[in-house]
């Protein structure tokens, strides 16, 4: 059967708000056929939801689950562009101040209940700002109030404009949750976070922790037609070799993430599709990323940050760890971000340990008996582990030794963030859909503490501070554009970072299925089983 | 020394053991980089998230305090409630015991069973069949998972013969007698790769033990009197080969846990393992500390009932005590 491939890369690309997709795609396959009610597809899970209440939560193991018994306000299509959800249609005042959301009329929730702009209210201020850590610090400091002065109308003011609000609406960052059921109590421990009442595609049928969660149908769903599945099954499955080899014997039909190694495997079979894609539930546009810790000596050094960036060859990290998916990061912000992306910025730093060794001779760091010049720790996930070990022999022809220092997450958070112990480190930083929320928090002087995942190198330049303040404030996409590349062409010369290789995430699934969308967390709502 | 003197000294013995083993692990877990707030808070969590965590799990008090509390609610058989569930630990305990003991259980017998056969026929042939030996210890060598994952690409990719994952078919569902069939079939990859690997260790043990028996006088005489081959093997050397299984199975309940933990990870087996395995990733101390405590208790209990079988099986052994 002839196939064939649509590549298309982000520079093709030319809307905003971005990201890269790849499809292959089996010629026969089928546009224009109508999808067909019925069936049943099970996906793979790598970890127990543990809870099935996305509002309290920004675990990629909780939403990846429970994202499909809810919804948000907006959906993001394959573009990150804000499609309806719960809000048929929104306004934005002139200032960039005031959102103001038309709601879906007669949705109900699972229980019956009609779902009202009292559910909207309610969400924000009693559960996501206050648990949803990645909300909270993103939309909390900017939100105003929330006004619900119909049950239809839901009126969002900001203290000042910000031009990525939407994309903090959809499902993952931002679930709408049942008031009648949450108000009174603590949303923590209410008990309807393992039986939950959502307004989703499909409803809870049963859930037995590290084994299954099985869905049904919402039958009353608002979106109509949909979803055409009668039953949506995750399977909890931790090991990734067991995953992709249940999806190769047909006992799952989606994986969210499969491993680099085998998408060559896996895209080479007809009964297979798979997608890359560098956006998903709970990041996207990530870029592998070693952080210098400035607070550190010689890390301080300019010279010993360039030499270091001089003497790593990403391409062959690239090549060799990633499979030659993604792309060597060429400037600070991810080309995902096709408007924010200030190309060719990295392009002085060629791969060139000659020049490595004279910077580090010109910060007088020579070689000791055993031909080291510097000795220092690289602190990482063990899932990082073959990033690391190029970088440890690459660094080690300039005289560098590094020691791998592999920590599981939480032990990682308390070294990095918390001890700030390390001399340098590896950290998949996610852009996200916006820089505002994706790109500051690594470099504003006000984020160097304790919160994980933000100025992990301890950055200060008041230059860039500013930058990224006044692109923050403003949804002039021109202005921001402007700002964003002139603060990476200051970062990328002070190089707090090194910027490695843009990575894409990859999902496969069964090619009998139709519909998927890897990229929503809202992933079968339109799913649907070819006959 | 009394038999029921001996008994009481097994059990102090097993009973101190018990206390100083969850000291140690409750130090381990306190000790440990990275606490529960680290762990549970979102990825941008905020200082005050992360101390409002600590807070409100009450991790803020000395750890001498919390070593007392838990010292408590151990005693009260309490394991307090889960950081990450917020669910009892006894509950989740419940819930993942059937699933690991299911696995555990079979493949202890089916090991036992095959691996006394296989041990004591290689034992006493006449040329000693050292190959069954050397065998044995190379398949109790191999890596579970990776045994695992072969027997995954064969039996269940190529042949198609065995389902992957899970204890269940999602698709059918199946419930009653169906329902039972459907889980057999489901676990004969996780048995069976536990068991190997078990097998090559009871293969070991029946071997060294049934050498040793078949060089003695009674089996010479045994067969000097003219009993058939199979009668001296199968009623004499097995006899006498027995507490020596017995113990060796008692005390190797704590390496099958580990066993089945890498087994639970791989086949998707909703047990024990896996509850551990996640605890440890987001430093859930409560659920860490009531599965050691129950593996621990499990291990202990089985060592102590060791040393009584040992003793009622071979009543020479108290004062012999044979190195084998």
């Amino acid at each position: 059967m002839p196939s064939w491939c649509v590549s298309v890369g982000p520079e093709a690309l030319t809307t905003r708000v971005l990201f890269s997709i790849l499809l292959c795609l089996l010629a026969g396959s089928g546009f224009a056929q109508t999808p067909v009610r019925g069936g049943v597809a099970v996906i793979a899970v790598a970890a127990d939801p543990t809870t099935l209440n996305p509002g309290i939560s920004t675990g990629s193991h909780v939403h990846a689950v429970a994202d499909s018994l809810y919804n948000g306000l907006v959906e993001l299509d394959q573009n990150l562009r804000p499609q309806p959800d719960l809000a048929q249609k929104w306004a934005v005042s002139e200032r960039g101040t005031v959102y103001t959301f038309q709601l879906v009329p007669n949705v109900r929730w699972h229980d019956g209940t009609p779902f009202t702009s009292a559910d909207v209210k309610y969400t924000f201020e009693e559960i996501l700002l206050k648990h949803h850590a990645r909300t909270k610090s993103g939309i909390g400091s900017i939100l105003a109030s929330i006004d619900a002065p119909t049950p239809g109308t839901v009126v969002f003011r900001l203290r000042k404009p910000y031009g990525a609000l939407l994309q903090l609406l959809n499902v993952t960052e931002a679930p709408i949750l049942p008031k009648h059921i949450y108000q009174g109590t603590d949303p923590l421990t209410n008990p309807t976070n393992l039986k939950p009442i959502g307004t989703g595609a499909f409803k809870l049928e049963s859930y037995r922790p590290d084994q299954q969660i099985v869905m049904v149908r919402n039958p009353n769903y608002f979106k109509p037609g949909l979803p055409y599945l009668d039953r949506l099954v995750f399977r909890v499955m931790p090991d990734d070799t067991a995953q992709t080899l249940a999806l190769l014997a047909g006992e799952v039909d989606f994986l969210g993430l499969v491993n680099a190694p085998d998408v060559a495997r896996l895209s080479a079979r007809n009964d297979l599709v798979t997608a890359q894609t560098s956006f998903g539930s709970g990041g996207g546009n990530c870029i592998m990323t070693m952080s210098f810790n400035l607070d550190r000596k010689p890390m301080n050094d300019p010279r010993v940050r360039q030499a270091i960036a001089y003497a790593i060859d990403r391409a062959q990290i690239q090549r060799d760890v990633f499979f030659g998916l993604g792309r060597v990061a060429d400037a600070p912000i991810s080309s995902g971000l096709t408007w924010a992306h200030a190309p060719n910025t990295l392009a002085d730093y060629k791969f060139n340990p000659q020049r490595a060794t004279e910077l580090l001779d010109a910060a007088g760091l020579r070689p000791d008996a055993e031909g080291v010049r510097l000795r220092i720790d690289l602190l990482h996930f063990p899932s990082f582990n073959r990033v690391g070990e190029v970088l440890r022999q690459n660094l080690s022809k300039v005289g560098i030794r590094v020691q791998q220092k592999p920590l599981d997450r939480a032990a990682f958070v308390e070294a990095v963030f918390g001890q700030r112990a390390f001399d340098t480190n590896l950290i998949s930083y996610c852009n996200g859909a916006d820089p505002d929320s994706g790109v500051r928090r690594m470099y504003v002087s006000d984020n160097i503490s304790s919160v994980p995942f933000s100025n992990a190198a301890a950055y200060r330049n008041p230059e860039v501070d500013r930058l990224f303040k006044e692109a923050g404030e403003t949804d002039n996409y021109d202005e921001r554009a402007r700002e964003y590349a002139a603060a990476q062409r200051i970062v990328a010369k002070d190089l707090p970072y090194w910027w490695l290789v843009e990575t894409v995430a990859s999902s496969a699934w069964r090619a009998r299925f139709q519909g998927f969308q890897p990229w929503s967390g809202e992933v079968a709502e339109r799913a649907w089983l070819r006959p | 020394m009394t038999a029921l003197a001996s008994a009481l000294r097994a059990v102090a013995a097993g009973v101190a053991t018990w206390l100083l083993i969850q000291t140690l692990l409750f130090g381990l877990v306190q000790a440990a980089p990275g606490g529960p707030a680290a762990a549970l808070a979102g990825d941008f969590a905020t200082r005050e998230t992360q101390a409002a965590i600590t807070r409100s799990y009450a991790l803020d008090r000395p750890v001498s305090a919390q070593y007392l509390s838990f010292l408590k609610g151990m005693a009260e058989g309490d394991f307090g409630v889960s950081y990450q569930y917020r669910r009892p630990v006894t509950d989740l305990i419940a819930d993942r015991l059937g699933p690991t003991l299911a696995l555990m259980l079979s493949a202890l017998v089916i090991s036992v069973f095959v691996g006394r056969a296989l041990g004591i026929w290689a034992a006493t042939r006449r040329d000693g069949a050292r190959w069954v030996a050397l065998a044995a210890a190379a398949v109790h060598a191999l890596p579970v998972f990776w045994v695992g994952q072969l027997l995954m690409l064969s039996l269940g990719l190529e042949l198609a013969w065995f389902p992957l994952s899970g204890m269940s078919d999602l698709r059918r569902e199946p419930s009653g007698l169906a329902g039972a069939a459907d889980l057999a079939w489901h676990a004969v990859l996780p048995v069976l790769t536990l068991s190997l690997q078990q097998i090559g260790f009871f293969v070991t043990v029946a071997y060294a033990k049934a050498r040793l028996e078949s060089e003695k006088g009674y089996v010479r005489a045994a067969r000097s009197r003219g009993l058939t081959e199979r009668a001296v093997v199968w009623r004499h050397v097995s006899r006498n080969v027995a507490p020596q299984l017995a113990t060796a199975t008692l005390n190797h309940v704590g390496m099958l846990f580990t066993g089945a933990v890498l087994v639970e990870t791989l086949f998707a087996w909703p047990g024990l393992g896996r509850l551990l395995t996640g605890a440890i990733l987001s430093r859930d101390h409560p659920v860490l500390l009531g599965v050691f405590a129950l593996i621990t208790s499990a291990v202990i209990v089985c060592s102590v009932l060791a040393a009584l079988v040992q003793a009622r099986l071979d009543p020479r052994i108290a004062d012999e005590r044979e190195v084998a």
